[in-house]
């Protein structure tokens, strides 16, 4: 119990796993700290939702070890998931049970649900818990789904795709569900697609690429991230070559003396260059979630 | 009681039971009303019975023809057994194979329960299942006994029963552990029927060849022996086999359900 209040909700450590001789995740490193809204972004088959299925022990780590509040994923994975929710991004539900009866149900497996809150929210998702689940939507669906994982005030939730077919009302009130999580210090590891999303509910995200992951960046309020893109005013037309040569600067495009340069990192190198052009205007642009996501992903 | 897995399984398949359950029932009621019509026909052709049809049902006796007789040979003998095995397979093939082929398993496995928490209803659920289904046979006896002229031993109608019954659990976990170790289902009702199949082959064979007799031992057939168990009551010996087969094959199922990935 004591290792569930102190110990740090994910801790993945040199996680890989290999199916025969593909390796669908590369020795993945992160940490999802108490409190945190962690997004998980990645394209189709970057190995999510593997590291998912993974961290919940559907799936044996090849290599490495994921720790969930400093318990082994593996030996200690039914302690754990007393403190953990998770939706599915394909959520499969029993279509001839209703809501109602499927909480009792997961109630009866172990997880201690706390039926005020699951009143709560099926109000406030405007979901009828009495309906047969093979009778609802996709979205009504989504909700069923949503509120089987948070129905326990879990410690740790654990989110694929969650918002997958719900209007942008209910994205809203998703939003507000994960930050009322976050305020009772839990956290919150969440995969989308959405990058709006993420940037809107994530204190940081991680991006993952091909198996491996190839970085993780905070997101501040101010939706900062290291990723910079400037726009230059030359007197003359300059000569890009010299930019190009920089190793932080990754895009430069160019409209008669005007330079629009994205910077990833230090600036330093990218700014003495400049100043040796005497460049007569320099303003800088609001990088969104999507100029890193497009960046990494570009090729 | 209701929100236990081995429960849900077996109310998720209520209909199937049901229509199982009526149909053993129903089959008990003709087959104690068509006794005493028929009883004169079957003392003629036990006269006149092939070896293959010895072999096929097992050694035929030449006494006058009881009820208990009548029912080894046209519902215990190979109907009774068959129809369970075919229950058998398709529930052991499904019981963790349908959860996973949809997806609800992650449902479970997501909740604090372990893996062997999972086999062991989803083992429950089957017993109950074809402890349902098979009870229904007997009460259907038991119904015709006292509606026909059909004067038949229901304590050894009870032990055949309850042989048809472990014989069918023994299926339904040689079926559910190839399930639980590769985790496809296809791949289960595939093995589980052949083994059924295979099993009837064997008993079939060491019938007609003398030299081949001792084949019978690897027939499940040759342990149920439903037929001689509704003459001379139960065999003990055959029941404990196919309970330690039972439990052997239940321990590969835990053995593999725990060991592999799930989900993929």
């Amino acid at each position: 119990m004591n290792s569930i209040t102190t110990g740090i909700p994910v801790e993945i450590t040199g996680f890989s796993k290999n199916y025969g001789t593909k390796i669908a995740v590369d020795r993945l490193d992160l940490k999802v700290e108490k409190g945190e809204v962690f997004g998980f972004l990645g394209p189709n088959g970057a190995g999510k939702s593997t590291t998912i299925r993974s961290i919940l022990n559907f799936l044996t780590p090849s290599d490495g070890k994921i720790s969930i509040f400093g318990l082994d994923s593996v030996k200690s994975s039914v302690a754990i998931k007393n403190h953990i929710g998770y939706l599915a991004g394909d959520i499969s539900l029993y279509d001839s049970m209703s809501g109602y009866q499927l909480f009792k149900y997961l109630t009866g497996l172990g997880k201690s649900t706390n039926w005020d809150y699951v009143n709560d929210l099926s109000h406030r998702l405007q979901i009828s818990l009495q309906a047969k689940i093979g009778t609802l939507s996709k979205g009504n669906k989504q909700k069923i789904g949503l509120i089987q994982a948070f129905m326990h005030q879990p410690k740790l939730l654990i989110l694929d795709e969650p918002t997958s077919g719900l209007d942008p009302l209910m994205k809203q009130i998703f939003y507000e569900m994960v930050l009322e999580m976050k305020h009772l210090g839990n956290s919150v590891f969440v995969s989308s697609h959405d990058l709006n999303e993420v940037q809107h509910i994530c204190d940081k995200a991680a991006f993952i690429k091909s198996g491996r992951l190839i970085a993780t960046e905070s997101i501040r309020e101010d939706f900062e991230f290291s990723l910079r893109r400037y726009i230059v005013t030359f007197p003359t037309s300059p000569d890009i070559g010299e930019f190009e040569k920089i190793d932080s600067v990754s895009e430069i495009t160019q409209n008669k003396n005007k330079l629009t340069v994205t910077v990833k990192g230090d600036i330093s190198e990218f700014l003495r260059k400049l100043s040796k052009h005497d460049p007569i205007d320099l303003s800088e642009e609001e990088t969104s979630l999507e100029d890193i996501f497009m960046k990494y992903y570009e090729d | 009681m209701l929100n236990y897995i081995f429960s849900i399984y077996v109310i998720s398949r209520w209909k199937n039971i049901l229509i199982w359950s009526v149909s053993m029932f129903i089959l008990a009621l003709v087959f104690a009303g068509l006794y005493d019509s028929f009883k004169g026909e079957i003392t003629d052709m036990i006269g006149n019975a092939p070896k293959l049809m010895e072999a096929m049902i097992g050694p035929i006796s030449e006494d006058a023809v009881t009820p208990e007789i009548w029912l080894g040979i046209e519902l215990y003998g190979l109907l009774f057994p068959i129809l369970l095995a075919v229950i058998a397979v398709s529930a052991g093939a499904s019981a963790i194979g349908t959860e996973e082929e949809s997806g609800t398993i992650e449902l479970i496995l997501a909740s604090p329960i372990s893996r062997g928490r999972v086999v062991l209803e989803k083992s429950l659920g089957i017993m109950i299942q074809l402890g349902i289904v098979s009870g229904f046979l007997w009460v259907g006896i038991a119904t015709g006994s006292l509606l026909f002229p059909f004067d038949v031993s229901l304590t050894n109608v009870f032990s055949a029963t309850a042989m048809g019954w472990i014989f069918g659990t023994t299926v339904a976990y040689i079926t559910m552990s190839i399930q639980s170790l590769k985790g496809r289902k296809g791949l289960a009702l595939g093995v589980g029927s052949g083994f059924v199949g295979l099993s009837y082959v064997m008993m079939v064979i060491s019938g007609l060849l003398n030299g081949l007799n001792s084949l019978k031992y690897t027939s499940l057939f040759n342990y149920y022996d439903g037929r001689s168990v509704l003459i001379n009551g139960l065999n003990e010996t055959s029941f404990a086999v196919m309970l330690g087969l039972s439990g052997l094959f239940l321990i590969v199922s835990l053995y593999g359900f725990y060991n592999r990935d799930v989900g993929i």
